[in-house]
């Protein structure tokens, strides 16, 4: 689970050494600024802390309105000063935790972590409570709060059942073109290797392709910590267009496609029972690739670059927003 | 490889019920020069060979000296294009292909012959190439840059899993193009390409290696600078040898030592012309010329992202 500490104090950051070692919890520090954007924007099964040293109590409020307003952020509010006078209202408000001077100077354990997900009625991370998934107290892609399990493996994944996936979009791109300047029977083909394409290169990710319209689809990757596998695969798949177009389409053709990488919930049917579905992710997801993404461009939103190592993050960069999502662009090979 | 007895009753049969006894030993002499029917049965010179005893005995033999799949290519080869003049139509040639198949091999139309199934075999010779004989084949040679700097920077269970890793990155994209590993060694390594487009399987084996480094170097390096990789694909005439001695003084292989010393850039491919002029325009199209070496222009290709 990650925990995304909001601090200017570098020092705020020993309160969280003692879980350093920590496997079950990834302590993230982030400056303040980004506060606004992740809790918008705020997806994930993930703890925040907030320091709220220095702040006037006008900013301050507005920080814990901002916090309460969302309805489904899991927050606690670090004050080593004890500048908050009346503790009680701000569990009151909502919030998860609260580390006053005593605790800011002990520092947190992971005892303390697990009694403040009970607390709000989370059982916490997979690896902590031993089970194969873990039912999640909010939703990652929709605003509502819902209930959705994670899985780590697909043979967790049950049909029927709301899932927090990563999702994939990708394309073909200029199929319409592909169209008019070839028969049926080689669009057919092309087609065709495309998709086994896409199954090969997703294959090592565990990646599932999902749905799936002739030009392309959507595909799921079971939820993991660390999405640098993921995010590898759809890398290795850019950057061997070239190569792949040579070696698995029988057409003299250049492939060109485009891929959007984001994260979000779903009830899970098998492929070709995918008619019914509603889940806001996947519907965010395709407006991404079919009005936001460019053509031959890799694209992944701010939940997941916020999750990736930092050597990955460098080959993203700023692509602008999307609805109320922060898009990261792949930074393409000069010669591409 | 040991040819099961009904192949080569039915290739017995076969060379019965196609061509006389001369055919049949001037098909042997192909691939065993100065071969001699008369002192291989013992019958006296004088006295013609029973057609029977003629196929057993020459199948024998070609099968002795681990040639079977060579003779079968030239049965193809007579029945398809002909030999000293003339077609001759094989009877079960179709089964004897699917019998030689069965015994891991596969036909490479490119160059119409057979080759060891990669799926089953991976031996550095494709199992059909001969010692002395001259092959045109098509070589990668790849390079860490740093090496001793590297070796003295980091503790040595780092550095070998690095280079372990390198390894695997490169072998794994060879074989599955079928090229064979020939040397594996320190900071560097030499790979071949024989057969099925070799000069582009070669070029698209060192594009994925670099592509696949490039990922290594971002997740999974235990170095913290990343591991810095120079490659060189050229071709050339070689006389296959088992000996990794005689593999430097080749000419083909010296200048592909030379174009990755003098002119390759770490983590980048430098290829000769003659690799470059046989490639599909998809991939050429990322390489650009290089520099000038003796009348033969290189080129090049580095991965860079953009700004």
């Amino acid at each position: 689970m990650d925990i995304l500490v909001f601090t200017e104090n570098k020092n705020i950051g020993k309160i969280f050494s003692p879980l350093t070692r920590s496997k079950t919890y990834n302590i993230l520090m982030l400056p303040l600024t980004e506060l606004r954007k992740t809790v918008r924007t705020g997806k994930n099964h993930r703890l925040l802390y907030v320091d709220i040293t220095g702040f006037a109590e006008k900013a301050r409020n507005g920080i814990l309105n901002l916090l309460c307003r969302s309805g489904h952020v899991l927050f606690g509010i670090i004050d080593p000063k004890e500048e908050i006078k009346d503790k009680a209202l701000l569990f009151h408000k909502g919030a998860a935790d609260y580390l006053g001077r005593e605790q800011c100077r002990e520092g947190i354990t992971a005892a303390r972590l697990k009694s403040v997900l009970l607390f709000k009625g989370t059982d916490g991370p997979a690896a902590q409570a031993g089970t194969a998934a873990v039912r999640l107290s909010a939703d990652a892609a929709s605003k509502t709060p819902s209930k959705a399990l994670l899985a780590r493996n697909w043979n967790m994944v049950v049909p029927g059942n709301e899932y927090l996936f990563y999702m994939m979009f990708i394309e073909l791109d200029g199929h319409h073109e592909i169209s008019q300047r070839v028969g049926e029977k080689a669009v057919g083909e092309l087609l065709t290797a495309f998709q086994s394409l896409v199954e090969l290169y997703i294959a090592p990710a565990k990646g599932r392709l999902w749905i799936w319209n002739d030009f392309g689809g959507i595909v799921l990757f079971p939820y993991t910590k660390n999405p640098a596998a993921i995010i590898g695969s759809c890398m290795r798949f850019m950057l061997s267009r070239r190569s792949a177009s040579i070696e698995q389409c029988a057409q003299k053709v250049l492939l060109s496609y485009r891929i959007v990488l984001h994260t979000g919930s779903s009830v899970y049917r098998e492929r070709g029972k995918t008619g019914r579905i509603i889940s806001d992710a996947v519907n965010s997801l395709s407006h991404m690739g079919l009005k936001f993404a460019r053509p031959g461009n890799l694209y992944i939103t701010d939940d997941i670059f916020f999750h990736t190592p930092r050597t990955l993050q460098d080959c993203f960069k700023k692509a602008g927003q999307f609805q109320c999502y922060e898009l990261y662009r792949m930074k393409l090979p000069k010669k591409y | 490889m040991i040819i099961k007895t009904h192949l080569r009753n039915t290739t017995i049969k076969a060379l019965c019920e196609s061509m006389t006894v001369q055919t049949m030993v001037k098909l042997a002499r192909e691939c065993i020069p100065d071969y001699n029917l008369h002192t291989q049965t013992g019958f006296p010179a004088s006295i013609s060979i029973p057609t029977a005893d003629a196929a057993k005995q020459i199948v024998e033999d070609i099968c002795r000296y681990k040639l079977f799949p060579q003779f079968v290519q030239l049965l193809i080869r007579a029945q398809n294009i002909g030999f000293k003049g003339r077609k001759y139509p094989i009877a079960y040639l179709s089964y004897i292909i699917h019998g030689i198949q069965t015994h891991g091999y596969v036909f490479d139309s490119e160059k119409n012959m057979f080759i060891e199934d990669p799926r089953r075999h991976k031996s550095s010779n494709w199992g059909v190439l001969r010692e002395g004989v001259e092959y045109n084949m098509t070589f990668l040679r790849f390079d860490i840059s740093g090496n001793s700097r590297l070796v003295r920077s980091y503790p040595e269970k780092k550095i070998k899993k690095a280079y372990q890793d390198l390894f695997s990155i490169i072998t794994a994209a060879v074989e599955k193009r079928n090229g064979r590993v020939w040397n594996l060694q320190g900071d560097g390594g030499l790979l071949a390409f024989c057969f099925f487009k070799k000069d582009l399987s070669a070029v698209l084996a060192a594009v994925e290696s670099l592509h696949e480094l490039f990922l290594y170097n971002k997740n999974g390096c235990p170095l913290q600078e990343g591991l810095k990789v120079r490659f060189a694909v050229h071709a050339g005439v070689y006389i296959y040898n088992t000996n990794m001695e005689a593999l430097k003084k080749n000419e083909t292989i010296k200048e592909l030592i030379e174009m990755e010393n003098k002119f390759t850039t770490p983590n980048s491919i430098t290829i000769s012309n003659k690799v470059f002029i046989s490639l599909d325009k998809r991939i050429a199209d990322l390489f650009e010329p290089l520099a000038q070496r003796s009348h033969n222009t290189l080129f090049g290709y580095a991965l860079e992202l953009e700004l």
